[in-house]
């Protein structure tokens, strides 16, 4: 069922999508729905919940295997986009029509993206401007990257997400390294990508 | 919120109909007001219970007039949405525009646009919900000024590229990653109810739009200088 619900809002909108798609797509009762899930909100933020702990999963297992900060981030990304790529439905959900959903929601996609955090706190030690830096600088980092894939994907180009590491990386070290040590990053990113 | 109908005034463009029936009927100045305020309790229903779960019955209730009426001013509730969308996004622009000047440097028309763009959002709180929290996925037509807004202000940004000191190439993302990257901040700000607040994030937001294009340290110094 949850899968059912993040291919139907992925293909229509959340607004759009019936209980009734959702049970037919399954192969379920309306009855075992209701059993599960005391509305369409709920079955959509239990879809929401499955997709983000998998997700942030994949990219903290990423982010270990190396050890310099920026391969770190490089590496999250990639898991990131790599995932986002091969499911564009799901990519689709979890950036355009989760956040559309009501506050609820969206809280949730504030959360999400409020757990990518705490990857950068170790660019502002890196840094060497640790203090300096705003206090907001986490939530920049994270804005840059989000604005990117958003844009890709509502142009319903999620599957080329992967190409745009080098891009992205730039965008999400830059507040931490400077442009001049970003772009050798990203310069690195795209050789070996 | 005098930001709404600061600009409702002047928003005479929409399906904006005087009620037939002369003496009988409100003034033009009623029917003017009365827009506005529907445009405001939109802005607000929505801020609290989001797009797909605000009632056009609601709306209409908060300002007090019929549901008949409210489809006098509006063709349904994604109109009236949008009108309220619209309306912030005009006054936004504005407010982005009128900090340009021939004459002044590019660093200081980033800065002040940057200033009145947090201005007008910390003065209508729940339009400044509306506008980055809900609007953006809430109809496709939203969606569809939010992605030509933020390809207007990337491109004042982008000029900074000639400012850069930096050898190194820029990504041509860098813009519209500087500008999301202020977007995170504004969006922080106002999901965690800090709206009204909003001008104490200038410095992060002015130091984000700069960091690409001018380096580290230029873009802290510009920031410290508007800090406290």
């Amino acid at each position: 069922m949850l899968r059912a619900m993040a291919r139907a809002v992925a293909e229509r909108g959340y607004e759009d999508v019936s209980v009734a798609d959702v049970v037919e797509a399954a192969g379920v009762s309306r009855s075992t729905f209701y059993e599960e899930f005391a509305s369409k909100e709920e079955c959509l933020l239990a879809a929401y919940d499955a997709l983000l702990e998998r997700l942030v999963t994949q990219v903290f297992a990423a982010y270990e295997t190396e050890s310099r900060w920026p391969d770190q981030v490089r590496a999250g990304l990639e898991a990131l986009l790599g995932a986002l790529a091969e499911q564009p439905d799901v990519a689709r959900m979890a950036t355009v029509e989760i956040p559309a959903a009501g506050p609820e929601a969206h809280r949730r996609y504030r959360e999400a993206i409020g757990r990518f955090v705490s990857f950068f706190l170790d660019g502002r030690k890196l840094s060497g401007r640790g203090e300096r830096l705003p206090k907001e600088t986490e939530l920049m980092a994270v804005g840059g990257a989000e604005a990117i894939i958003f844009d890709e994907v509502v142009a319903g180009r999620a599957e080329g997400l992967r190409e745009l590491l080098p891009d992205i990386l730039f965008a999400v070290l830059v507040p931490y390294l400077g442009p001049d040590e970003a772009a050798k990053e990203m310069r690195r990113a795209a050789a070996t990508g | 919120m005098m930001f709404v109908m600061a600009v409702s005034d002047r928003d005479m463009g929409g399906p904006f109909r005087v009620p037939a029936g002369g003496m009988e009927g409100p003034g033009p100045a009623v029917v003017r007001d009365r827009r506005g305020h529907l445009l405001e309790a939109m802005a607000s229903v929505c801020a609290e219970r989001g797009y797909p779960g605000t009632e056009v019955s609601e709306v209409a209730a908060r300002v007090g007039v019929s549901e008949a009426e409210f489809y006098e001013h509006f063709r349904d509730k994604e109109d009236c949405f949008l009108a309220a969308i619209n309306a912030g996004l005009a006054e936004l622009i504005t407010a982005a525009t009128s900090a340009y000047s021939a004459d002044k440097p590019l660093v200081a028309v980033v800065r002040d646009a940057a200033a009145g763009i947090l201005d007008v959002l910390a003065e209508a709180p729940e339009v400044a919900h509306i506008g980055f929290v809900d609007y953006r996925t809430a109809t496709p037509a939203a969606l569809e000024t939010y992605e030509s807004g933020t390809r207007v202000l990337s491109s004042l940004l982008d000029q900074l590229r000639v400012d850069s000191p930096s050898d190194a190439t820029l990504p041509s993302a860098a813009a519209r990653a500087a500008l999301g990257g202020a977007e995170g901040v504004i969006r922080g700000e106002i999901a965690a109810g800090r709206a009204t607040e909003l001008r104490e994030s200038l410095p992060a937001v002015l130091y984000g739009c700069l960091v690409p294009f001018l380096g580290q340290e230029e873009a802290l110094r510009q920031a410290e200088l508007v800090s406290g």
